[in-house]
């Protein structure tokens, strides 16, 4: 019963972080792409198949992270397991998202270029 | 003992007072952080304001899944029995929490500084070749 319940907060708070931050990430990053690329519709394009691909990445990462999930017997577990894991699914979002970012700043120089 | 009830501990207050309180510290610090680093991001990118509002935002999302992440993970209490028990390991969880948020908070400002100082002494160095010919 608990781990039901457990699923369905998980997958819901999980899958909302990471829509979200797609969603802003895809905002933001048209400004670069503008700098990088002066073809304004390939830019669009480029920017709809990352955002894409980021979904498809990390769904299909939070649904294969509810195969290993421990039997939950009380709520004060539930609790501390749900949200252990939300935490470590927003520590890899987050981990890819500075790599993301790490990889702007070398491309810099091309970015300020044009 | 496996239908563990609520009043037996207090491991369910717990989480509940240390959620908010958890969460609400992280946003106000990254809002204060964020508001007050358009400065230097401006700076950094040579008054490019769009590009500079991006970064901003950019290191403002990866500040809340970082803060917030971390702050999920370290959740786990051990069994509380009394009610001192509650308070000492939620202010030593807290407290914890708000040493690491400045710890944070310290290095982003001095990314900040670093990358206003290197990009400064760039702009400089232009401005003096573009004078000396």
């Amino acid at each position: 019963m608990f781990n039901i319940i457990s699923y369905v907060i998980f997958l819901s708070i999980s899958s909302y972080i990471t829509i979200d931050v797609g969603r802003r990430c895809y905002h933001e990053g048209k400004a670069y792409l503008k700098y990088l690329l002066p073809d304004d519709g390939l830019c669009l394009t480029i920017n709809r198949i990352l955002l894409g691909c980021y979904y498809l990445v990390n769904l299909g990462y939070i649904s294969i992270s509810l195969t290993t999930w421990k039997k939950i017997i009380s709520l004060e577990d539930m609790i501390t397991i749900t949200a252990t894991r939300v935490g470590s699914i927003i520590l890899i979002i987050c981990l890819l998202h500075y790599l993301n970012i790490f990889i702007l700043y070398f491309l810099r120089k091309k970015l300020t270029l044009k | 003992m496996t239908a563990t009830v609520l009043t037996t501990t207090y491991n369910f207050s717990a989480y509940m007072i240390y959620l908010p309180i958890v969460i609400t510290l992280t946003v106000l610090v990254t809002q204060f952080l964020f508001s007050n680093s358009k400065t230097f991001m401006v700076d950094i990118f040579h008054q490019k304001k769009d590009i500079a509002m991006a970064t901003n935002s950019l290191f403002k999302i990866g500040f809340y899944l970082l803060n917030l992440g971390f702050a999920l993970c370290i959740i786990e209490f051990f069994q509380i029995e009394t009610i001192e028990r509650l308070v000492v390991a939620l202010s030593k969880k807290i407290g914890g929490f708000s040493i690491y948020l400045g710890i944070m908070m310290l290095l982003n400002l001095l990314l900040f500084l670093k990358g206003r100082k290197h990009s400064l002494r760039k702009e400089k160095l232009e401005n003096g070749q573009e004078t000396g010919f």
